[in-house]
């Protein structure tokens, strides 16, 4: 039962209160389904969310036993973000529903709403006829002793319609309706009794056909004839005018009719002129044409002959060919022979090369590690004149080349380095590690250059010439070179790791204390007090 | 029926009957909300899980640029306590209080579908942000402190965590009743918002949020000291760093501004309830 006492309901505007009803008592009997009727911003849906809740009266109070659904229809309670099945889970939580049911209702709702793949998208993406679909199913699917709507079927089609209509008469066996709407045969399908606000006023019928009568203009096709007759008499209206009027529609007209007459006037004008253009460039066409035609002819004729004189010597050329392809094979066959060979031969040289300045370039990168990349600069090795293709191939590998003059550069020793390295401590022995893994691996790869080295220059000095024997020993000079020089960066980085290791006293840039380091004791400065 | 097993009218029993009936569906519309909050985040920030996941990582980047600048001017501690846990306990708590007064509010507003049902009220809505949003920033200090802990071997003190809890608690009670006053006046007044916003930029600054009011000259301290912010930060750094707070620091100024500010936000609520729920 809801129970009115009272109630007032206004709005602060403008232009003072503005009241949707004043001191209404009333009771809607709990066995009768109300409608609801009146004109737009009447206070239809005002109603409906107060004895829904949702709205809090002005004055007086509003005494509701049962449940009672939340106004739903044109202006429903579903958030346009969220989707439909979570609008729907979002009404099933505020009813404190288990976890099994609200998914029951989940499913009811999207089938009854029949609204497909858009169940599962934003309500900000539906229709209105969707958002209708969807607020009607939310309200049917939980059981409610009154079921509040805003226009039951407004936005709908006749499918819904049809649903709605099926849906409702099923469940007027259990509960009551309460409907705000402006169509009559819904109106007397469903209630018994109704409601008219009007005018700030609200009045309740017992029967549903006195509120109609008594809302009047709600007979729809007294209205549709009223509003034909209505247009039928507006029709012939206009031409009843005052003849001052008349007048000057007169002097418009001529006025209009003398722009029009001088606007064909240009027009024909500036036709003549474009026949004549027209005529003047026909006139001149015949001799121009002439003339074109002749040039053309002339390429033409030049065309051919290039074509001619192109064609005759790659004839020749073919018949030579034809001619010779008969004995030419052994000739050729021998030349590609002679010229895999040669490939081959400086395949070779090019490995002894690299094989050679791997040797060399091995040292040089232990050094680079315990710099930390000091020597990006680091310039390539020249090419060993072996390679430079001044020598005529020969079957025997070439001497092994060697790099003097950047050898002999880079045996300088390198600054050490100026300051001790300001790691962060989560860094630390990451870097300390990664530092000594690069160290290892340089001088495994001087080991296996050297030993490549020592391989070859044997290899020399059994059967080699005085040159060849020069050479070898400017090599082994290298490798010795290079020895020191790894050994060297071995020191460089001890002397970094030693610098990297203690911790930074606290007059330093103050680096955070990291994990497993001693903490210094804090300074406490004196507390002011 | 739930009605049938309901104590008469007048007993006592009905009150409390009331009272746990009443609770337990607010409790279904909190989390409901919250549930929905979670899902989509609408309003000012719609960035669904992304915003929740930048709600958790405030404070740690809050923490982060103000060591970067102790760093900048060659400090690294504060009496004594290192400056990432003295900057990660007064963030993760001013975090809250700053996200009370600037994004909580915003919630009435965009609930405003929801109050369709009979039992969905803006004061629900409020308290529901407020909840995850709270939970939520208190989960990304936790992570903050206990990553503090495990690689930079800084703890706070244990011994006084329930003492240091129980001054943040008061915060939070200020924090919920000025989000829910400032949230039933601006959603009237949306140029409040604008107006707060602006104002809580130099809130840490007058807050002593990134630094102990003691190092403040004397009548910048004075000034300060009106703010109750600031004396439960100190409050609550002398629980959790065994700091010492300044002079005139007071419990119960925190605690009277808690109730009375709670006591503004429910007022005003009660005030304005018809006015917020107007479409």
């Amino acid at each position: 039962m809801i129970e009115l006492v009272n109630v007032s309901k206004y709005y602060p505007t403008d232009f003072g209160r503005h009241y949707v009803f004043r001191d209404v008592s009333l009771v809607l009997p709990p066995d009768r389904s109300v409608g609801v009727l009146g004109p737009n911003g009447a206070g239809k849906s005002t109603f409906l969310r107060l004895i829904g809740g949702a709205d809090i009266p002005s004055e007086g109070s509003i005494l509701r036993t049962g449940r009672i659904s939340p106004p739903m229809g044109l202006t429903p309670g579903l958030q346009s973000s969220l989707t439909g099945s979570e609008n729907a889970r979002f009404a099933g939580r505020i009813c404190g529903l288990p976890r099994e049911e609200i998914n029951g209702i989940i499913e009811y709702v999207r089938e009854l709403s029949g609204i497909g793949k858009y169940f599962d998208m934003p309500v900000a993406s539906y229709s209105a006829g969707m958002k209708q679909r969807v607020a009607f199913a939310i309200n049917m699917s939980m059981n409610f002793d009154y079921y509040l709507f805003d226009e039951i079927s407004a936005g709908g089609d006749k499918d819904f319609r049809k649903i709605t209509r099926a849906m409702v008469q099923e469940r007027l066996k259990t509960s009551k309706f309460v409907i705000a709407s402006h169509r009559t045969d819904e109106l007397l399908d469903i209630c018994d009794s109704g409601i008219v606000i009007q005018n700030g006023e609200l009045t309740f019928y017992d029967d549903i056909k006195d509120a109609l009568d008594a809302y009047g203009g709600d007979d729809e096709d007294a209205e549709r004839k009223a509003r034909r007759a209505r247009r039928h008499a507006a029709a012939p209206q206009p031409a009843e005018d005052g003849a001052d009027h008349d007048t000057a529609s007169r002097a418009d007209d001529e006025e209009r009719r003398i722009r029009r007459e001088q606007r064909i006037i240009q027009l024909q004008q500036r036709k003549a002129a474009v026949a004549a253009q027209l005529a003047a460039a026909s006139a001149a066409a015949p001799a121009a044409e002439e003339d074109r035609n002749a040039r053309r002819e002339q390429r033409r004729q030049q065309l051919a002959l290039r074509q001619q004189s192109v064609a005759a010597p790659v004839a020749e050329a073919e018949v030579a060919a034809a001619a010779e392809a008969g004995g030419g094979d052994d000739e050729r066959g021998a030349r590609r022979e002679q010229r895999r060979q040669q490939l081959a031969l400086r395949q070779q040289k090019i490995a002894a090369a690299r094989a050679a300045r791997s040797a060399a370039a091995a040292p040089d990168e232990g050094a680079s590690a315990g710099a930390e990349d000091s020597h990006g600069e680091r310039p390539r090795e020249p090419r060993p004149e072996a390679e430079a293709a001044s020598e005529p191939p020969a079957p025997v590998a070439p001497a092994p080349p060697v790099g003097t003059a950047p050898m002999a550069r880079r045996v300088k020793p390198q600054p050490p380095p100026a300051a001790p390295l300001s790691v962060p401590p989560m860094l630390r022995n990451f870097a300390v590690e990664r530092a000594l893994a690069r160290q290892d691996r340089a001088q495994a790869a001087a080991a296996r250059a050297s030993r490549l080295l020592l391989q070859h220059l044997d290899d020399q000095a059994a059967s080699g010439s005085p040159g060849t024997r020069a050479r070898a020993w400017l090599a082994a000079a290298a490798q010795e070179t290079a020895a020191m020089e790894a050994a060297q960066a071995r020191e460089m980085l001890e002397s970094t790791l030693a610098g990297i290791r203690p911790a930074q006293p606290a007059s330093a840039f103050p680096v955070p204390r990291g994990a497993g380091l001693l903490r210094p004791a804090a300074a406490a400065p004196a507390n002011p007090e | 029926m739930a009605h049938s097993d309901r104590p008469a009218a007048g007993r006592p029993q009905r009150f409390l009957y009331e009272l746990s009936e009443g609770a337990r569906r607010q409790a279904n519309v909190v989390f409901a909300l919250i549930f929905r909050e979670l899902k989509t985040r609408s309003g000012q920030d719609g960035y669904g899980l992304y915003s929740l996941a930048g709600i958790m990582i405030e404070p740690a980047v809050g923490t982060l640029i103000m060591t970067a600048f102790y760093y900048l001017l060659r400090r690294d501690e504060v009496q004594g306590i290192d400056i990432v846990l003295f900057l990660t306990v007064s963030m993760t708590s001013f975090t809250v209080v700053r996200r009370a007064i600037a994004t909580i509010p915003r919630t009435i507003r965009s609930n405003r579908a929801f109050y369709a049902f009979p039992n969905v009220k803006p004061f629900d809505a409020v308290l529901a942000r407020f909840i995850l949003e709270t939970v939520l920033t208190i989960m990304g200090g936790a992570v903050l402190l206990f990553l503090i802990w495990w690689f930079l071997d800084l703890a706070i003190d244990m011994d006084w965590f329930l003492h240091g809890f129980g001054i943040f608690a008061i915060l939070l009670v200020w924090s919920f009743g000025i989000s829910l006053f400032i949230g039933v006046y601006g959603t009237r007044f949306p140029l409040l918002f604008k107006a707060i916003q602006l104002a809580s930029r130099g809130l840490m600054f007058l807050s002593a949020v990134v630094h102990p009011l003691s190092e403040l000259p004397p009548e910048a301290q004075y000034y300060i000291s009106w703010n109750p912010i600031a004396h439960g930060m100190e409050l609550m750094r002398k629980y959790f760093l065994g700091m010492q707070p300044f002079q005139d620091v007071s419990l119960g100024y925190v605690v009277t501004w808690a109730a009375a500010t709670l006591f503004l936000g429910f007022l005003s609520y009660y005030v304005n309830r018809r006015k917020v729920i107007e479409r």
